[in-house]
């Protein structure tokens, strides 16, 4: 394996682990603080990313693409907010909540879906960035597309952590995801926290989303593989910790990267499968969890 | 034990929907398409060339007395399951005489359920799954025809159109070296074995050997890492899914090598184009039954711009498809007058000689597949060039020449 | 102790035979292939949902490769019947063999794990499983699949042949053959073992519950119908191909599930049947369908998150305490005559706190004395007595909310002991009894417990087939001997069989004159019985214990000794504080009701009993506390 072949394969390994991140990311967050697995995780990443592209066919050029993944972040967190409300808020208290849950968040994924066909069409589009820097890494061209990506999902994933570590809000959502009666008593409104933690979810998506759209292409269902990837990435890590999942994103980004250079495409989805099951049948809490649930 | 009573009074009420009384004289063709999920793009088209050809007969006043509605059934996701309700839902509408489809399931086990019904069927499926079921008794399915023809120039012809290119002075084969590419479907695997084959047989070698899951690829970048090690002189990739074909092509022009890249069928639809832009100029790809938009293939030319004129865009391989597939339907009719005697008219489709689209259309007896060749439904040989397709082989048609691309040093 | 019925003997009966009968039935007016087709596809949604349910529902593992269960089903008939050329109806009995091992395999990885990490790990298991199908193209066929897979015929005779009304009967026997192994399953003790490790894992492996074992034997049990299944929809639609590990088949057949209603069996079924027709009604719509569908699945489990068998569950329920208010006004309006005639006078609706109660009253001027019956029962079980000591008492008695010709009570504030003890207070006020002698039977008894207890005038208090309880709860299996019945006396829903062993049980005399009382229980609001028992645990138990323990009132204790239900040496051991003549009174073939049964005996003793306390004053009582 050459020299170049090697960075060429890491840095797309890093920067599919960045996109990785940040589609886990909403989903841990969710898990951690609401109990609940959102499977419309990946209908909310096709939304995010049909947003943004409707809003940059009237907004040309790079100022154009920030503006639309600036409002398709915002609208996502107004949607994923108020969702909240109609599919998981009235089972709070059920002890059913995780089957409920499932499928509520399926039927959700298939009405934002169907939805996104009758309003945007079948057929695939992609949102122009406008970028066609490239950069050069010791021989190997790198877009700027790809790089912007990176950096932008490292900043988002950092302004979460100082969201969740340092702000009142985040701090009381950490509190709610720790101990939801103690939370209550302390007089923190919590069915508000938590739908603010559907909103991020779906703000996260959406960046996600908005990246895959500029990066690759999108359709009204593709959604399903971003899901599929942020499951292994959550279970790899755990989803014990907000931060874990993006160690295990940027692990299983470039481990994929590497095992399609060496084993092929073919079996590489099955490596990460078995992968996750082995690490669930010798860690279940994942490979950065502990016990212990904290945001 | 209430519910499921008043389900049931509802599965009457459906019933009683599905059996409501037909217009004597209005003969109903049946479309099977995906009108919802992944392919609902491919299922709009199927659909607009049954419509458009239906209005038009409708207009002249009808095919030998008849006028015509189209009905369409939902196959969604292309499973077992919904295709064969969307076909016993077509068999139980009655009226409908004749069911076309583009594709329905991958495997063409509706075949079966058709020759059991009796029905006329004309799929632009994939060929070799029609033959694999029909060619085992071909006279029990009478009823069914497929308008794809047969697959085996796609196996053997790309050999043979490069190594023509690089002898008409294009570009050199020194080496005679091949990256070969494919997904794991039963379509893009058995092209891609056959032009193996095809490959070894006139002397080639194969640098790279890969198979992609069927399915959206998210990252081709790695794949193309070990294409780069070795650059060979052709790169194939015979995934047919338009966005991976597209994010392929993409992602070969970051670092790409000097190499010809031939696509399977992706390019052929129009948002290809669209989604990689400048970046797909120069690549190759071929097609049976794509529609002959030259001026050697009147038939052709006229169907397409009569789709462009109906629908302000231009037709994917579906559209002006099903259009053709609907006339020869017509033909059909005309000829034996009654759209319920079903054997007269699967005896009729399968006696077919007109030109459409595609080439001039007759269907093989022993498997029931439009004939492939020349001077029938040829291999036809595209090249991109500045966002349009230019047909650079076979001689007969072709409307243009082979350009060098952008990316390969002269 | 498990209270089981036979099905026969429930209530579910006769809809099922209905539904049966209706599916029977259906095919041959519906001619249509497609109905039928819909029908096939419903009958294996079906059985795949309701199997599903055993390891989801009863017992609580998010398996979520039941799909792969049927996938391997299908495959199993696809390589079997095709490839090796089995006979197809063998290789349909064989497939099961398949999906079991594929889920004993499964229970491993799962052992350890809980909640969404099961659901995470059974979706990468079935994913996998995929991986390999699809790339073993060779034998399966690969993405595409295989084809042409042998029919099942029977004889020449093809299934598909008269439009496929082979395959439908076949079908609706699985389905049937399903349903009759999951209802069977969930009754057996094996079934009530699953269902201890979902409820409470520790307690039931400090029980003797097995957790590797119980899980492993779910996931088998689970699997055996959907394998079934599979090849059977192998020989049907003819193709096996890997769509069926898809995500829109396990989301359609997990609607149905959530949407029947998890840990039951009947409601799966029924949302097959909804989901699928009102899918394919909606069929012209597109992507509108989906929607429409999906926001109607949400609907459904936000208003009902026990899914359309809860629903039907509730209306059941407002049509069954309608139904039994229809029969109290009828026999109030239609039937008074009787009544007068068996009690010798005519009884009247007294307004209460707790509804309109209805009330005989003999109107007489000596000492009153206040009856009040048992569950499902009504005041003329005390006819006998009216008969007996109407010439010298006020004889006073009523039907208790929800019973006998009683308008029906409030669930919520009408139907417990409170409540019942204080309309009999508002009764011996408002017909100005003074100070009344008590006599309460069986649940009766703990009415009138409740009643001296909470301190209303009570010269004298007798109960019948009540068991005191020292401690409740502990002291209850003490209390009673445990049968299956006693889990009647609290059970909502009555089957016909129940109404009647009920009655016979519990009113153990069979001559023309006590029908009337046998009757009650048609009439009785099962929500009565079922709020009664489910609210003892608010009874002031101790206040009833002190006033039996402390003797402050008379007190009497009259049993048969054949009284099926209590425990006579509990009864007798119990430490009385007072007791008439020292212990408990039994007369001989009184059963249950000896007022009733051994009337004769019973009323001598009563009659002594009267006498020796009907003269007292209350304020005398303490000073007679300590017997002679």
């Amino acid at each position: 394996m050459a020299i170049d072949t090697f960075i060429f394969v890491l840095i797309s390994g890093i920067v599919l682990g960045g996109l990785y991140a940040l589609m886990a990311v909403g989903l841990s967050v969710v898990w951690t603080t609401l109990d609940v697995f959102n499977f419309a995780h990946g209908a909310f990443v096709a939304l995010g990313a049909y947003v943004a592209w409707q809003i940059s066919q009237s907004a040309p050029g790079p100022a154009g693409f920030a503006l639309a993944a600036a409002l398709s972040v915002a609208f996502m967190f107004a949607f994923g907010f108020c969702l909240h409300f109609g599919i998981i808020k009235p089972f709070e208290r059920s002890p059913n909540i995780v089957l409920l849950a499932v499928i509520t968040t399926l039927a959700a994924s298939s009405i934002i879906e169907n939805g996104i066909q009758l309003v945007w069409g079948p057929r695939e589009k992609q949102i122009d960035p406008n970028i066609d820097m490239r950069v050069d890494f010791g021989g190997v061209a790198i877009a700027g597309i790809d790089l912007l990506s990176l950096a932008v999902a490292l900043l988002a994933l950092a302004g979460l952590a100082v969201f969740l570590r340092r702000s009142a809000t985040g701090r009381a959502m950490r509190a709610a995801a720790q101990n939801r009666e103690a939370a209550e008593l302390m007089g923190f409104n919590v069915a508000f926290l938590f739908a603010i933690a559907f909103g991020i979810a779906a703000a996260t998506a959406a960046l996600a989303g908005v990246f895959i759209g500029s990066l690759r292409f999108i359709n009204p269902s593709f959604g399903a593989d971003p899901l599929m990837k942020s499951l292994i990435v959550v279970i790899f890590g755990g989803v014990a910790q907000f931060t874990s999942p993006i160690y295990a994103a940027f692990i299983i980004g470039i481990v994929e990267a590497f095992s399609i250079y060496f084993l092929g495409l073919y079996w590489a989805p099955a490596v990460l499968f078995a992968l996750m099951i082995a690490v669930l049948m010798i860690k279940p809490e994942g490979l950065f969890g502990n016990r212990q649930k904290t945001l | 034990m209430k519910s499921k009573i008043r389900a049931l009074s509802a599965a009457t009420a459906l019933s009683l929907l599905l059996s409501g009384a037909a217009l004597a004289d209005v003969v109903k063709i049946g479309v099977l398409a995906p009108l919802t999920g992944p392919t609902a793009s491919d299922g709009e088209e199927f659909v607009r060339g049954v419509e458009w050809a239906v209005k038009e007969a409708n207009a002249a006043g009808g095919v030998a007395g008849h006028t015509f509605e189209v009905v369409s059934a939902d196959v969604k996701d292309h499973s077992a399951a919904n295709v064969s309700s969307a076909v016993e839902r077509l068999l139980s509408t009655d009226g409908v005489q004749v069911i076309l489809t583009g594709y329905a399931s991958l495997s063409m086990f509706e075949v079966d359920l058709m020759a059991d019904a009796n029905m006329p069927y004309i799929p632009a499926g994939p060929s070799p799954q029609f033959a694999a079921i029909v060619s085992q008794d071909p006279d029990a399915y009478n009823c069914c025809w497929s308008f794809t023809a047969d697959f085996k120039g796609y196996e053997t012809d790309v050999t043979p159109t490069i190594e023509a290119l690089s002898a008409a002075g294009h570009f050199d084969l020194k080496d005679k070296t091949v990256a070969i590419i494919s997904s794991d479907n039963p379509y893009s695997k058995t092209i891609s074995e056959g032009m193996k084959t095809a490959f070894k047989d006139a002397g080639w070698t194969i640098t790279v050997d890969e198979l992609v899951p069927f399915g959206p690829v998210s990252d081709w970048r790695s794949m193309l890492a070990k294409v780069r090690e070795n650059p060979p002189e052709v790169v194939i990739n015979t995934d047919y899914i338009p966005a991976n074909a597209a994010l392929f092509m993409n992602q070969f022009r970051e670092n790409p090598t000097d190499s010809i890249v031939f696509l399977q069928y992706a390019p052929l639809v129009p948002e290809f184009v669209e989604l990689t832009g400048e970046n797909s100029d120069g690549v190759l790809y071929n097609a049976i039954g794509a529609t002959l938009d030259v001026e050697a293939w009147p038939r052709g030319r006229e169907v397409s711009d009569g789709y462009r004129k109906e629908y302000g865009s231009t037709s994917g391989p579906y559209g002006a498809g099903l259009y053709e597939m609907t006339n020869v339907y017509f033909d059909a009719l005309r000829k034996v007058g009654d759209p319920t005697d079903h054997d007269a008219i699967g005896k009729a489709i399968g006696e077919t000689k007109r030109p459409v689209t595609s080439g001039f259309l007759e269907f093989d007896p022993a498997t029931h597949v439009a004939k492939q060749s020349n001077d029938h439904i040829p291999v036809t040989f595209f090249q991109l060039q500045d966002g349009k397709p230019v047909m650079i082989a076979p001689e007969k048609f072709k409307n243009g020449t082979f350009k060098t691309p952008a990316w390969m040093s002269k | 102790m498990k209270y089981a019925p036979p099905f026969h003997r429930t209530n579910g009966l006769v809809p099922v035979i209905i539904a049966l009968a209706t599916l029977i039935v259906l095919p041959l007016i519906f001619t249509d292939t497609y109905v039928r087709h819909i029908l096939i596809l419903v009958f294996i949604y079906a059985i795949l949902a309701s199997n599903w349910d055993l390891s989801l529902g009863y017992g609580g593992v998010f398996n979520f490769a039941h799909m792969a269960f049927f996938a391997i089903g299908l495959y199993a008939y696809g390589i079997g019947a095709k490839i090796i050329g089995i006979d197809p109806w063998l290789t349909i009995l064989l497939a099961p063999l398949a999906s079991m091992a594929f889920a004993a395999l499964l229970a491993a990885p799962i052992l350890r794990l809980e909640g969404i990490y099961v659901i995470l790990v059974t979706i990468a298991a079935s994913q996998l499983l995929l991986k390999i199908v699809v790339s073993q193209s060779d034998i399966t066929g690969g993405t595409s699949g295989m084809v042409l897979l042998p029919r099942l015929t029977i004889g020449d005779y093809r299934l598909t042949s008269d439009g496929r009304i082979g395959y439908y009967y076949v079908a609706l026997l699985l389905l049937a053959a399903s349903t009759v192994f999951l209802y069977k399953l969930e009754r057996s003790s094996v079934g009530r073992a699953i269902k201890a490790l979902r409820d409470n894992k520790y307690y039931a492996i400090s029980r003797g519950v097995s957790e590797g074992a119980t899980r492993l034997y779910t996931l088998c049990a689970s699997a055996v119908l959907p394998g079934l299944a599979g090849a059977f929809y192998g020989s049907y639609v003819r193709v096996a191909s890997p769509d069926v590990f898809g995500l829109s088949f396990l989301t359609i057949t997990l609607s149905i599930l959530l949407v029947g209603g998890v840990s039951t069996i009947w409601g799966p079924i029924i949302a097959a049947f909804a989901i699928t027709v009102f899918a394919e009604l909606l069929g012209e719509y597109g992507a509108w369908r989906d929607i429409i569908v999906a926001c109607v699945i949400i609907g459904v489990v936000v208003i009902y998150p026990g899914g359309l068998f809860a629903g039907i569950q509730e209306l059941w329920d407002a049509l069954d305490s309608r139904k039994a208010a229809l029969i109290a006004l009828w026999r109030r309006r239609f039937q008074a005559g009787r009544r007068s005639e068996l009690m010798g006078g005519p009884d009247r609706m007294v307004e209460t706190s707790h509804g309109r109660i209805a009330v005989f009253d003999n109107g007489n001027s000596g000492q009153a004395l206040l009856f009040i019956h048992g569950n499902s029962a009504c005041k003329e079980a005390f006819f006998r007595q009216v008969a007996a000591f109407g010439d010298r008492y006020r004889i006073v008695a009523f039907d208790l909310p929800g019973h006998g010709v009683s308008e029906n009570g409030n669930p919520r504030t009408d139907y417990n002991y409170e409540a019942y003890a204080r309309v009999a207070a508002e009764i011996v006020e408002k017909l100005s009894l003074g100070t009344p002698i008590v006599f309460g039977w069986s649940l009766g008894g703990y009415v009138a417990l409740e009643y001296a207890a909470a301190g209303n005038p009570t010269r004298a208090l007798a109960i019948c087939g009540t068991s005191p309880l020292g401690t409740f709860p502990d002291d209850m299996p003490l209390g009673y001997i445990a049968s299956p019945h006693m889990e009647l006396a609290g059970k909502r829903f009555f089957s016909w069989y129940e109404k009647r062993i009920y009655a016979a049980k519990t009113v153990p005399a069979e001559d023309a004159q006590a029908q009337l009382v046998r009757h009650a229980v048609w009439r009785t609001d099962g929500r009565a019985r079922e709020q009664v028992v489910a609210r003892m645990k608010t009874v002031d138990w101790p206040r009833q214990i002190r006033l039996m323990k402390e003797g402050t009132v008379p007190f009497a204790m009259i049993n048969g000794p054949e009284d099926p239900f209590i425990n006579h040496d509990y009864c007798a051991g119990f430490p009385y504080g007072n007791i008439w003549r020292g212990k408990t009174q039994n007369i001989a073939g009184g059963g249950h009701a000896p007022f009733l049964a051994a009337a004769a005996a019973f009323n001598a003793a009563f009659a002594e009993f009267l006498a020796e306390f009907e003269t007292l004053k209350p304020a005398t009582q303490s000073e007679l506390a300590t017997p002679d």
